[in-house]
């Protein structure tokens, strides 16, 4: 009687859920099995695995079914069998485009390592585009310079602007054709002492590795070197006085207190004072516009 | 007369001999059996008890075949097509009919068309016995399609009979499978779980269940024995065009412009990948120009030099898959848009043997072109099962019947039945002896047929329309082609 009510239910289910009874039946089953067994603690950590991913707090999500690992086909006729669980999207591409691959030289193997000189051996050309660069703005500013004056009202601004964006752009190119110089002349210095070392090792006289303090006084001397060589002493004399007077604006500017007034008859002193305070000269200033010089 | 030891009474046989064996013994009987059942024959003397058993222990011998699975039938060969065979033609639909498919009693014929209405036909005497109309969807839910609705609210275009002759499956662009009682002619159930038109259904050879493939990509199961859905099968790229199902749970599609035909193995829930879309070749000779008025040199000259010139190499490359039909458990043919039909075996994942441009060429004169000339579709396949006999459509004109190599590494045309129209699908039904005699149309002096013919009589069912099942990429007007079914009965070669 039971059986009958319960056959009489059953066949009331539709086809599908009972197949997924049956499915979770027969796992449920199996992981029965593992935690009967005794003496196996790694079949129930395996049983644990299998169960599938658990929630953070714990708790076990509902455990997939175990994918069925389709046997890899023994001869290659053999047509390719696949899983037929695995929904197909709508999305076909129709033609096949390239994906555009971005490389960066810089982190390439192939580009190799970065070696300075041959850098600058190969792209040398870069610092002469540069100066015919700035030539030509030199060039361009000049004559939206002419422009600009010789301009009516409503074009005026529109030229100023110009006239400011091409200011800028000059001062940039200027920038970059020092910099190449001084690179240059850097280069130079740092090459030549690098040949002296590798003479004194075939002459047999013991060699140095140059400091950082002595690489810094070798690159100092061979910047003034240059200017020397392009304005003579002259232009050296005053490059040198340009710096210390900056150096110590520079100093002046740090000061936390003003200074005291050293002569305190001298009104004229004293108005110097009043403008620009001072601290105690310890005659540090003047020590290292000594060692400069 | 029976071979067992009981009923024999070993004193009163005359050739007993006292040290034989039961093996000795049977063989003894069993000659004995043989002469007496020939000469009974001869002389009229035939217990019909006999008759009974030789047919019930045929039938038995042919399930055990079928059951394992394998061609077993070789009776192509054994049909008479000399003459044009009795035909049926049913009128009755508006538009193309998408498909036909008769019981396997050979009583009922159902065909459906592209209007939406199912119509009902007695096989025997080729009357209609009922129309199952197209619905109007309820105002207010014209795309949304009524899901109460008991009946289809638009096109048809597959139709299924189970094995037992209980339940019609019908489905269509109104994306349901419409169940409907055979014997009541009402509707069942309607199971609505496909995203788009569903395009083939295939009942499971001797059961209920029943398999519908659709333009969504997905082929789904469904049991009518307890009247639900058992799962879905994915995996074809494209839209699934054609179905077929034979004894095992099994299930063979073909999905269209993705140019695969895939083969289920629902237990396993795998499937195996068969790659179509292969190019034919066919080199062409077309006729030289005028040779008269010149020399015998002169001739053989201008003939090679027109034959290196106008010899063509056309090729054609199958496009998509369009129709399928299995032959047995592991044999199955495809057919495609390039008017190839290609015979599969599922241990090789080429083709054992493609029969390119089975139904010639589709020729359209273009005043800039010239001749264009296109292989026709092969647009239905049907296969009488486990035999070596199958027949392919287009819309040529003529349903071909082909026969299957006996080694099953070819196949080869064995005739044609006249049919003009776009033929949207085929049929193959093997009715038992005795019902054939009941089709009033399909009597013959070739239906006569000795007692010891093995070989029955069998229907082929093919739906005919004006355009194709699915669209309307070639339409065939004039000529005699009309809306219908139609139903030929092949009759084997009589004994002479």
């Amino acid at each position: 009687m039971l059986t009958h009510f319960i056959r009489a239910g059953l066949s009331s289910l539709p086809f599908g859920a009972l197949r997924k009874a049956q499915r979770q039946l027969t796992r449920a089953g199996a992981d029965d099995n593992d935690s009967r067994d005794e003496d196996s603690d790694a079949a129930s950590h395996d049983a644990d695995l299998d169960r599938g991913p658990s929630n953070a707090k714990g708790k076990e999500v509902e455990a997939r079914p175990s994918r069925k690992q389709i046997a890899h086909r023994q001869n290659k006729h053999a047509p390719t069998e696949m899983s037929s669980k695995r929904p197909v999207s709508r999305h076909r591409t129709v033609v096949e485009v390239e994906k555009r691959v971005l490389r960066d030289p810089r982190f390439l193997a192939l580009a190799g390592e970065f070696d300075a000189q041959r850098f600058r051996k190969q792209y040398g050309f870069i610092a002469d585009l540069h100066q015919d660069e700035l030539k030509t703005l030199r060039e361009n500013l000049k004559r939206a310079k002419k422009l600009l004056a010789s301009s009516p009202r409503e074009t005026r601004e529109e030229r100023q602007r110009e006239v400011t964006r091409l200011e800028l752009t000059v001062k940039r190119a200027e920038s970059s054709v020092n910099r190449d110089k001084r690179e240059k002349v850097e280069q130079d210095a740092l090459s030549r002492a690098s040949k002296e070392e590798r003479e004194k090792r075939q002459t047999g006289k013991g060699q140095f590795w140059l400091k950082d303090s002595e690489k810094k006084k070798l690159l100092l001397k061979a910047r003034y070197e240059a200017v020397a060589a392009e304005g003579g002493k002259g232009a050296v004399k005053k490059a040198i006085e340009k710096k210390q007077k900056k150096l110590s604006q520079k100093e002046t500017k740090s000061r936390p207190f003003p200074r005291a007034p050293r002569d305190a008859s001298s009104s004229r002193s004293q108005e110097q004072s009043s403008k620009r305070p001072r601290t105690t000269d310890d005659g540090y200033a003047q020590r290292k516009r000594q060692k400069a010089a | 007369m029976d071979l067992r030891a009981e009923d024999v009474d070993p004193n009163e046989s005359g050739e007993e001999d006292e040290d034989e064996t039961p093996a000795e013994k049977r063989l003894r009987l069993a000659k004995l059996y043989l002469e007496s059942v020939k000469e009974g024959l001869a002389e009229g003397e035939f217990d019909a008890a006999e008759i009974d058993k030789e047919l019930i222990s045929a039938r038995l011998k042919q399930d055990v075949l079928e059951h394992a699975g394998k061609l077993h039938l070789f009776i192509a060969d054994s049909f008479d097509l000399s003459q044009a065979p009795p035909t049926l033609r049913t009128r009755g639909h508006r538009f193309s009919v998408t498909s036909a498919v008769a019981s396997e009693d050979g009583r009922h014929l159902f065909t459906s068309g592209k209007e939406g209405s199912i119509v009902h036909w007695d096989l025997r005497t080729g009357a209609r016995l009922a129309t199952f109309p197209k619905l109007r969807p309820p105002k207010g839910k014209q795309k949304a399609g009524a899901p109460d609705a008991a009946g289809h609210t638009d096109a048809v275009f597959a139709l299924a009979l189970s094995g037992d002759g209980r339940y019609l499956a019908s489905a269509g662009k109104d994306r349901r499978v419409g169940v409907w009682d055979v014997e009541s002619g009402a509707w069942v159930k309607a199971f609505s779980g496909h995203r788009d038109t569903i395009s083939a259904l295939a009942f499971r050879k001797g059961s209920q269940q029943l398999y519908s493939a659709s333009l969504d990509r997905t082929v789904k199961l469904f049991d009518l024995s307890v009247m639900g859905y058992v799962e879905t099968l994915f995996g074809h790229q494209d839209s699934v065009l054609a179905l077929d199902a034979l004894r095992s749970e099994t299930a063979v599609s073909v999905g269209g412009r993705d140019k695969t035909v895939r083969f289920w193995k629902i237990v396993d829930e795998t499937q195996l990948v068969f790659r179509g879309g292969g190019r034919s070749s066919v080199r062409e000779l077309l006729e030289g120009g005028a040779l008269e008025g010149l020399d015998e040199e002169e001739k053989e000259e201008k003939e090679e030099k027109e034959r290196k010139e106008r010899k063509e190499q056309k090729r054609f490359v199958e496009g998509s898959l369009e129709c399928v039909a299995m032959i047995d458990e592991t044999t199955f043919l495809s057919g495609g848009d390039s008017g190839s039909i290609c015979l599969w075996q599922t241990h090789k994942k080429k083709p054992i043997f493609t029969q390119a441009i089975a139904h010639g060429f589709n020729e359209v004169h273009s005043e800039t072109e010239g001749l264009i000339r296109t292989p026709r579709w092969i647009t239905a396949l049907g296969s009488l099962r486990y035999s070596d006999l199958f027949a392919s459509g287009s819309y040529s004109g003529d349903i071909k019947l082909w026969k299957v190599d006996p080694k099953i590494r070819s196949f080869s045309q064995v005739g044609t039945v006249g049919a003009p129209g776009v033929i949207n699908s085929l049929q193959f039904i093997s009715p038992p002896k005795g019902s054939l005699d009941d089709l009033t149309w399909a009597q013959d002096e070739r239906s006569v047929k000795t007692p010891t013919s093995k070989v029955t009589s069998v229907l082929l069912v093919a739906g005919v329309g004006q355009e194709m099942r699915l669209g309307r990429w070639v339409t065939v007007k004039g000529d005699g082609t009309r809306n219908g079914a139609l139903v030929v009965a092949l009759h084997p070669r009589g004994l002479h």
